[in-house]
């Protein structure tokens, strides 16, 4: 079986509750509110609806019809609300779609941000295994790699101290480092990862595109065209969570800047 | 293939909770993600201090001799023996009430993680439980000593103690996940479990032993099932193995417990991250 990802008929309501909504003793001692909220079209963001209950959801994606396997490059593109992250998340296996299926073959590794479940105070050792264990690293694999990452940033002693004695761009680097170093089989991005200062650049860009490369399939959602023309071969274009266009990348940029 | 994903909405009780159970058995294979986060997390409170986590160590042994020689002096009890009583009873109480409390926000509070990587919704429960165990093995160390220093050594009773402690795990355990998922979803819940606990430290014979109150007391004590789950961890260590049907009791309440709370993850896992 080869790497897949294929969406059927997905559908995304995310609740919106407001403090009355959320309170436990409320719901049990309160009559319900009525919730006063003008559904009017608006430009950005997706569908707002009442549901039966009193509770107001956004359909942040409806309908979504996709099928990828290896070799796809695709980027998301759409104004801001359109559903990319949303996407990028059901894609993740991180939102459960509301109604629809999906099946995805192949270890997916979501980069979003790569700074998340770090705090300063932990040494650049420790910051690689957790960064390491939140992308699904086993210990052992963990291990194998650390030699690897040091090397990589060139960070020296420096990797035994607390992050919070790193400059922004020896954190860049860390992070570059670690992220890099596996690759999995379907790559999820939320804009295209940076690279960093310019003495680094060039070897890091080097490290990326082996990096991409090795990956069977990468989604990365982005408002660059220029990152979509250098790094995809598909694209997408939302809009209210559904999609305006999908094909080849100049095909859905053409239209992209036609509005 | 090794890795793959398939989740098709409303396909009925059964797949949500065969669904449940693969989150909670990928959570035990990749164990990595709590083992670290644990550790490191513990790592954090402690950093740049000169004692690390004895920390905790130090000021529960305050706490253990201060409460103990009062109450044992308010009590008309013997501090030979009550001293050891209300240290293990204080170490599995803070470990029962922090385990619950952290419980309650192990969603809400790791949400930004949540949202960022698909690891199994189980792990940032067993990240709560191995914390809280971590913590447990730094003050132990005090119970250890009040008995060595009153001279009440060890029998054959300790044996029963990995049986009691697990038992005694597996109950916190789904307390802490059911307080876990109704907290995601209800952000009054926190305080109201805080509450409860602040109650129910008087209704479980935790600074008491049941031999001290009268039978009225007894009978709600009796009634508590927090008392047998308690006892069962506690007994072994006091060299007071429990009778059969405290055990009993014990297993029957994790049994429900685990039967309730996996029906209400199941049903409520696919909801748990638009909570967040």
């Amino acid at each position: 079986m080869s790497t897949k990802i294929e969406l059927n008929n997905v559908c995304v309501d995310i609740p919106i509750y407001d403090a009355s909504t959320r309170s436990l003793k409320d719901k049990l001692f309160l009559k319900p509110v009525k919730n006063i909220i003008n559904l009017n079209k608006n430009k950005v963001g997706g569908l707002l609806s009442n549901t039966i209950n009193n509770t107001i959801t956004i359909r942040a994606l409806d309908g979504i019809n996709l099928e990828y396997s290896d070799g796809d490059r695709v980027a998301l593109l759409g104004h801001n609300g359109s559903g990319k992250t949303t996407l990028l998340r059901v894609i993740a296996g991180i939102y459960p779609p509301t109604s629809g299926s999906i099946k995805t073959f192949g270890r997916v590794m979501p980069l979003f941000n790569m700074m998340e479940g770090l705090s300063l105070d932990s040494k650049g050792v420790e910051a690689i295994k957790l960064r390491g264990s939140l992308l699904g690293l086993s210990e052992t694999e963990i291990k194998e790699k650390i030699s690897d990452i040091t090397e990589f940033c060139e960070l020296g002693d420096y990797i035994n101290l607390p992050i919070r004695t790193y400059s922004t761009g020896m954190m860049v680097r860390l992070m570059f480092a670690i992220t890099t170093c596996i690759t999995s089989d379907i790559l999820i991005m939320d804009e295209f990862i940076g690279a960093g200062d310019a003495a680094f650049f060039e070897k890091a860009q080097v490290r990326l595109k082996k990096f991409v490369d090795q990956s069977k399939i990468l989604i990365v959602a982005t408002h660059s065209v220029e990152t979509a023309r250098e790094w995809c071969n598909k694209a997408v274009l939302l809009d209210h969570g559904k999609i305006k266009i999908s094909g080849s990348t100049d095909l859905v940029i053409n239209n992209f800047n036609l509005q | 293939m090794k890795y793959k994903y398939f989740y098709k909405s409303n396909s009925g009780f059964k797949s949500d909770f065969l669904s449940g159970l693969n989150d909670i058995t990928q959570a035990f294979i990749n164990k990595s993600t709590w083992v670290i986060l644990g550790i490191s997390e513990l790592q954090q409170r402690y950093r740049r201090s000169a004692i690390g986590p004895f920390w905790v160590t130090l000021s529960m042994g305050v706490q253990t001799l201060v409460t103990g020689v009062l109450l044992a002096y308010l009590f008309n009890q013997d501090v030979n023996r009550f001293l050891p009583f209300i240290s293990i009873s204080l170490i599995l109480w803070t470990l029962f009430s922090s385990a619950l409390n952290e419980g309650a926000v192990c969603f809400t509070g790791m949400s930004g993680i949540i949202l960022q990587v698909n690891r199994p919704l189980f792990s940032y429960l067993l990240l709560i439980i191995w914390r809280n165990i971590l913590v447990f093995l730094h003050t132990i160390c005090i119970f250890l000593i009040a008995a060595f220093y009153f001279k009440i050594y060890p029998t054959s009773s300790y044996l029963l103690i990995p049986l009691g402690f697990s038992l005694f795990i597996v109950n916190i355990s789904w307390m802490a996940l059911l307080c876990g998922i109704i907290s995601s979803r209800f952000r009054d819940m926190p305080p109201i479990i805080q509450n409860i606990l602040n109650v129910l430290v008087w209704l479980t014979p935790i600074y008491y032993s049941i031999n001290q109150v009268g039978n009225t007391t007894k009978l709600i004590i009796n009634l508590n099932p927090i008392t047998y789950i308690f006892e069962v961890a506690r007994g072994p260590f006091l060299n007071s193995p429990p009778e059969f049907h405290v055990w009993l009791i014990a297993v029957l309440v994790a049994l429900f417990g685990w039967i309730l709370t996996l029906t209400i993850f199941a049903i409520f896992r696919n909801r748990i991250p638009y909570w967040l």
